[in-house]
């Protein structure tokens, strides 16, 4: 296999095989993200694939310096970024089982007692202004004031969506672990 | 299993951690293999952006344009390579301003060409009477008028389901003005945009001919056909080409008049039915008169009218909007008293406090911790809701909105799990509703 800098070059050449490489080498990488942000898998592979279409029109502005799996990431978290403020307007309800939000902080859980697939399943089910701002926050690691200016919102709005998606999270974790409690007991 | 789960967390104390660090450790690099159709997909949409932009070294849609250009201008050139020889008759012809009595023109008296140009088609007059030379005088006899029903224009824009383009009958159906002597005729000299023209060239003429529609359209045919897409007033001019002989010119001006915008809204948007009397706020645009059907027999000529039902139901509301040139546009709301609002959820589980029994009075504000299972409601007239055990049992009914379940039956608190409820009722709008479902009474760990 060729090394990122030769798959570069051949994508800024507008070589399809250099393209086609690319995206073998990182879509799962880059549809794990897209899917963070997204509602649903449509969703998401929608943004996986405009983040692609950016990547490879943009690929010249790549500089050698930064990472490139970093840049590719910048590149689907502004993607879906674009696509939640292209989509706000059908988003304004609040699912009612956003309403449950219980307990306080400081709940914890074991790390290994949620697969991958349920954490993503949780993260779905949020509103996607929740999502947004936890993926920002928690995953991506950016400041509240940029997530801020990032979605057009207060800062405060950032802190308090983020509490609140961390509450509805909590929440979600909290009866997913107990029918996992539930299981165990009777299972073995 | 509350017990259960306590042990099990103090069992895996250690291994906790925080929900941020929970995410962000399972989810960061986690990779999921796409469809393959995506990877299709994506590649065709690459292929099609790189299509439609330049590169020199790759086929793309400006070649593809520089190729087309070369086939048509190398057609155009084979085609007037070979001019049909042909008799011309002595025509004397009557062209707005020019007129060519055997190819000498002579041009007509301005006040008579302004004249002409006001006037609507039905009421074009040989104006040429004015001219000094008494030959041409055209009779009006020799104007015969042809109706044409011609409701393409409509049609095709009715298929578009929501607007409805109303067809006037007044001065818009189309007329075929046939002249003797002139060297084309035309469907219509005015009318609503988008206006379709079919032109026609007297065929005794020589066939060689270009037509310039005004709008930088232009044609070779014998009778083309022509959209004008905008309003304006457009100088439609045939030239015919013989051999031998100079060219020959005629042309005609065609109005085309905007075609008005209907538009409304209701207010408000969930009446109650009966009683609330429902404003049509009228977002329309270059009309002035306006004709609304409230889909109950009653109809309006107002600009913003106000209209009661009496009974709750299905009304398509119609709005046909006409300008002061008689263009007219229509727009139809199906259903215009169903985008209501009207909506009543239920939870799928709730907490209930474990210190007494509130009586299950909540407000959607104080009740962020749900201690009471009750809906999130717009618009609920009539509630009844029961609550079942997984037995069949009833153990709670309210028939009042405002007052949910605690959790507690006869002052004990009920065991968690899952229980059963059914609701019914009616809206405002009087349409009746009937939902059921389960919920979860959770019961919150104690530490």
């Amino acid at each position: 296999m060729l090394s990122d800098r030769q798959i570069i070059e051949g994508c800024s050449g507008h070589k399809r095989k250099s393209q086609q490489m690319l995206y073998d080498k990182y879509s799962s990488l880059l549809l794990g993200i897209s899917l963070r942000y997204a509602g649903n898998r449509d969703e998401a592979e929608d943004i996986l694939q405009d983040s692609f279409l950016r990547i490879f029109s943009n690929i010249d502005e790549f500089s050698e310096k930064g990472s490139f799996t970093g840049w590719l990431r910048k590149i689907v978290v502004n993607t879906a970024i674009t696509h939640y403020h292209a989509n706000k307007k059908f988003r304004h309800y609040v699912d009612i089982d956003d309403f449950v939000s219980t307990e306080t902080e400081g709940t914890s859980f074991e790390e290994n007692l949620f697969s991958s697939e349920e954490l993503y399943l949780v993260m779905n089910e949020l509103p996607a202004g929740y999502r947004m701002v936890f993926n920002l926050y928690a995953v991506e690691g950016y400041k509240h004031k940029e997530i801020a200016e990032i979605l057009n919102i207060d800062v405060n709005t950032s802190k308090s969506q983020y509490s609140r998606a961390k509450d509805s999270i909590r929440t979600k974790l909290g009866v997913l672990r107990k029918l996992k409690g539930s299981y165990s007991a009777d299972g073995s | 299993m509350v017990h259960n789960n306590n042990e099990q967390r103090l069992k895996t104390k250690k291994t906790e951690i925080k929900v941020s660090e929970l995410f962000r450790q399972k989810l960061e690099g986690y990779e999921i293999v796409p469809d393959g159709s995506v990877k299709k997909k994506l590649m065709r949409k690459l292929e099609l952006q790189e299509f439609m932009h330049f590169n020199l070294f790759r086929f793309n849609i400006w070649y593809l344009a520089l190729i087309t250009a070369g086939l048509i201008t190398g057609l155009l050139l084979l085609i007037s390579g070979e001019p049909q020889q042909e008799q011309v008759p002595e025509v004397a012809v009557k062209t707005g301003t020019e007129i060519i009595i055997n190819k000498q023109p002579a041009i007509l008296h301005p006040a008579a060409s302004n004249n002409l140009r006001s006037l609507p088609a039905s009421t074009v007059k040989p104006v040429i009477s004015k001219t000094p030379d008494n030959t041409i005088i055209e009779n009006s006899a020799d104007i015969k008028e042809r109706t044409i029903t011609q409701n393409t224009v409509s049609e095709a824009a009715s298929k578009d389901g929501l607007i409805e383009y109303q067809k006037n009958e007044n001065s818009m159906s189309e007329k075929v003005l046939y002249r003797e002597g002139a060297l084309f005729e035309a469907s219509a000299t005015n009318g609503c945009s988008p206006l379709k023209l079919k032109f026609h060239k007297i065929p005794a003429l020589c066939d060689s001919c270009r037509w310039t529609f005004g709008d930088g359209g232009h044609s070779s045919e014998s009778d083309p056909e022509w959209i004008f897409d905008t309003e304006g007033e457009y100088k439609v001019e045939l030239t015919v080409f013989c051999p031998q002989k100079p060219p020959e010119k005629s042309f005609i001006l065609i109005n085309v008049y905007p075609r008005p915008l209907a538009r409304f809204e209701i207010t408000p948007e969930n009446p109650a039915i009966p009683g609330e009397p429902v404003t049509f706020l009228n977002f329309s645009s270059g009309a002035s008169v306006f004709k609304w059907n409230f889909g109950d027999g009653r109809e309006s000529d107002t600009f913003e009218p106000i209209h009661s039902y009496g009974k709750p139901g299905k009304y398509n509301v119609s709005l046909i909007a006409i300008s002061d040139n008689g263009c007219s546009d229509s727009v139809k709301i199906d259903n215009v008293l169903s985008g209501s609002e009207y909506y009543i959820r239920f939870p799928n589980a709730f907490i209930p406090n474990q210190l007494g029994p509130s009586g299950g009075y909540y407000s959607a504000r104080t009740d962020e911790s749900s201690v009471v299972f009750h809906p999130v409601f717009s618009g609920v007239t009539d509630y009844q809701l029961r609550i079942f055990s997984k037995m069949g049992i009833m153990i709670f009914e309210s028939n009042d909105v405002n007052i949910g379940w605690d959790g507690y039956v006869d002052g004990v608190l009920s065991s968690a799990g899952v229980y059963i409820w059914k609701v019914r009722g009616k809206f405002r709008n009087g349409e009746s509703f009937i939902r059921m479902g389960d919920v979860t009474l959770i019961k919150a760990v104690q530490n």
